[in-house]
């Protein structure tokens, strides 16, 4: 049982605070903001297929999916102030080839095409990409898993986190709450 | 103003020197080349995962121009990026085909703040194993000696663990262990009832599992199983200089700490055979000064207290300052790790876990104990964990859409991983130099040669074979053995660079962590290592430095320093 489960988000930051300032710690700055180089950024077009394969491949179900946990914003910050150019290099080449393959199957652009059949499209790829472990698929889907189960929706909802567990039980059923610990 | 004593850097050897002579009623300068940091206010745990810039990942660019060597650390991240030198601004060298990672902290407190917290006892085995098999010279000390500052510093760090009764790893003043986890339990079993001579203990570590008076005073709390722990401890559950040693330290009024502060070399007096103070260098305005004191304490780490000695050089002692024997930067050592294995643990579908343990479990050497080796001298542990996988598993499994959300949305199977630490022969070959080029300090850049030998690399082989074996036996699946192939040094465990001995014509520092040739001048972090026993070495350099500031408390009130 979690201890903290019967309180609200807010409530249980004020307690994680004042525990903290009880032991004679104080609540943190902000860690150091992104430094250097120019970002990159994914074209409107690449934008918009990658909005497209992200809703696909975490749709919204009882929970947020990609789109509504924020993934694609996050993607573009990760974009302006992480990758590298030979990163924004390989992702945007993965975009372009996931659209080259869809034409490919289906005769049209990908994001031309029905919504059941883009499915259809998506869940061929990523099977054939996946299985001969194309490395720019596998930081493209990485990146969609990453910035949606480490958002608040994907770890708090989807999934389950605890700031402060203040407890630490070796072993539990995995009872009626099946969700895995998002870390 | 004027001190009894300076002690040379505040990380876990320093912040216990400062603490122990201190609380003897010596007024200390602590010298600190790192800047000032403070407990709480400059850690990040209270941070959820979408609060990290770019959710923990240092930029590409930035990972690869500024942190190459100290990045390889597994707890370098967005969180804790502040905590570890910009290799560009802080280099060394190696020869081109001998890579040393070297991995480093300049703040105050040091690596303390980013250690990895396993904490274990050396052994009377490990004490005498260089007398036993000629490696190395003889400890001047033994078991018996170090065990009461053992008990010591255990009392006051807090230290979580279960009592064994092994030899090869002597029980200690434990805090309530880290319970195991229903696969540890089960492992432990069939890992004991498969080979009666091995051990499996719950991880010992500095951590606060039933915080005592003492600690509580000093603000600590019991730990919050957040695992956070490198990116600093608000609650204080884990030891640190910051929430434990310094603190303590201050407590008592006989401390001044000074940080950005670059001790340049030591300064030895001639005609008094004596150390008389250090040259230090401020690092922002790069103005030299001098500050004088009675006793010095080295515990700058082990290759930059190397770095101060072989720099340290006169009329008296042109190849650096206490190194008569030539000892002083050789005998390099680090732990052989990046070994071991990791599979699929078979069953236990409805166990799980509730909270984050920033612990796991160990299993004691029992090569050339209990068991032979294969043609290789000493022996090796295992740190061992499992884990249930979660949605991180997703990227290298075919699905997408709901089916696959909901298949990621429940925890994976188990997963366990042993990874081996052994022991490195001292050899004297590996050592620690000064370069010609200086850095923007103008102290010489350190070069830093050192290679397995063909004991490390047997070991090595059997490390991983073991492991293998172990994770067999226990029926795991997709075993995967680690590769190897990692630099020396990213253990960072490294020692050995002012070994004790008996002998002043082969070692640098006598039983009490003295140097033989300059009485005033102690040496107490890792660089006094005779031998490294294939434990975590982190404690026994709290019970060393703790030993030596009695001792020099002792000299100076009998008038022998």
């Amino acid at each position: 049982m979690s201890r903290s489960a019967d309180l609200t988000g807010v409530d249980r930051r004020t307690l994680i605070q004042r525990a903290i300032l009880l032991v004679g710690g104080a609540i943190t700055g902000a860690p150091q903001a992104a430094t250097g180089k120019p970002g990159h950024s994914f074209s409107s077009t690449r934008r918009r297929l990658f909005d497209a394969y992200a809703d696909i491949l975490i749709p919204e179900t009882d929970t947020p999916g990609a789109i509504g946990a924020g993934v694609p914003a996050s993607v573009d910050a990760l974009m302006r102030n992480w990758a590298s150019e030979a990163t924004a290099t390989l992702l945007g080449a993965t975009l372009d080839a996931l659209d080259a393959a869809a034409r490919g199957i289906a005769g049209a652009d990908l994001l031309s095409l029905p919504a059941a059949k883009r499915i259809e499209v998506i869940r061929a790829l990523d099977a054939e990409r996946v299985g001969r472990r194309d490395p720019g698929y596998l930081r493209l889907k990485d990146l969609v898993l990453i910035t949606y189960y480490l958002s608040e929706p994907g770890a708090t909802q989807e999934l389950r986190y605890e700031l402060v567990p203040g407890v630490w039980e070796a072993s539990v059923p995995l009872g009626s709450d099946r969700r895995a610990w998002a870390v | 103003m004027t001190f009894d004593a300076i002690v040379v850097g505040s990380g876990i050897s320093g912040g216990w020197a400062a603490k122990e002579l201190a609380e003897r009623g010596l007024k200390v300068l602590v010298i600190e080349r790192g800047r000032r940091v403070e407990h709480g206010a400059d850690y990040t745990d209270t941070r959820s995962p979408w609060e990290l810039p770019n959710f923990g990942r240092v930029a590409e660019d930035e990972k690869a121009d500024d942190y190459p060597v100290q990045s390889r650390c597994y707890a370098f991240n967005t969180a804790t990026r502040h905590w570890w030198v910009n290799d560009r601004e802080h280099p060394y060298t190696t020869p081109e085909d001998r890579p040393f990672s070297w991995i480093r902290g300049y703040h105050l407190g040091g690596r303390s703040l980013m250690w990895g917290r396993q904490t274990y006892r050396l052994s009377e085995m490990d004490f005498a194993a260089n007398a036993q098999d000629g490696h190395g010279v003889d400890w001047p000390i033994r078991y018996a000696d170090i065990a009461p500052w053992y008990d010591h510093v255990e009392e006051f760090a807090g230290i979580s663990g279960k009592a064994e009764g092994l030899a090869q790893l002597p029980d200690g003043k434990f805090l309530p262990p880290m319970e195991l986890t229903a696969v540890e339990k089960h492992f432990k079993a069939r890992l004991e009832a498969t080979y009666p001579s091995r051990r499996l203990t719950n991880g010992r570590c500095a951590h606060l599992t039933r915080p005592t008076p003492e600690q509580e005073a000093l603000g600590r709390a019991a730990c919050q199983y957040r695992s956070a722990c490198e990116r600093g401890c608000s609650f204080g559950a884990y030891f640190s200089s910051l929430s434990a040693t310094l603190p303590a330290a201050l407590a008592t009024g006989n401390v001044t700490i000074l940080t950005d502060a670059i001790v340049h070399s030591v300064i030895h007096d001639p005609k008094t055979g004596r150390a008389r103070g250090v040259r230090v260098i401020d690092s922002g305005s790069r103005t030299g000064t001098v500050h004088e004191a009675g006793v010095i304490f080295l515990c700058a780490s082990t290759i930059g207290t190397a770095q101060i000695l072989l720099n340290s050089t006169s009329e008296a002692m042109p190849r650096g300052l206490a190194n008569r024997s030539d000892a002083v930067g050789r005998y390099l050592v680090d732990h052989l790790t990046g070994l071991g294995a990791t599979g699929i643990y078979p069953g236990f579908e409805d166990s799980y876990y509730h909270g984050r343990r920033p612990n796991g479990f160990y299993i004691a050497r029992y090569r050339n104990i209990s068991e032979p080796a294969d043609g290789y001298l000493r022996g090796y542990a295992y740190q061992g964990g499992t884990f249930r996988s979660t949605w991180s598993r997703g990227s290298a499994q075919a699905g997408v859409g709901a089916a696959f959300k909901a298949q990621l949305r429940e925890p994976g199977p188990w997963s366990m991983w042993l990874a081996g630490f052994g022991e490195m022969l001292p050899r004297a070959d590996n050592r620690v130099t000064l370069g010609k080029a200086t850095d923007k300090f103008g102290i010489p850049i350190v070069h830093i040669d050192c290679t397995l030998g063909d004991n490390d690399r047997k070991m090595i082989t059997q490390i991983n074979t073991d492991a293998k074996a172990m994770l067999e036996m226990a029926g795991c699946s997709e075993i995967v053995t680690f590769p190897g192939d990692r630099n020396v040094g990213l253990g960072v465990h490294e020692m050995g660079t002012a070994r004790m001995g008996r002998d002043p014509a082969t070692s640098v520092l006598n039983g009490f962590n003295q140097a033989h040739d300059v009485p005033n001048l102690f040496v107490t972090d890792g660089a006094c290592m005779t031998s490294s026993g294939c434990q975590n070495p982190s404690l026994t350099y709290m019970a060393i430095t703790a030993r030596a500031a009695h001792h020099a408390v002792e000299f100076l009130r009998s008038g022998a320093l």
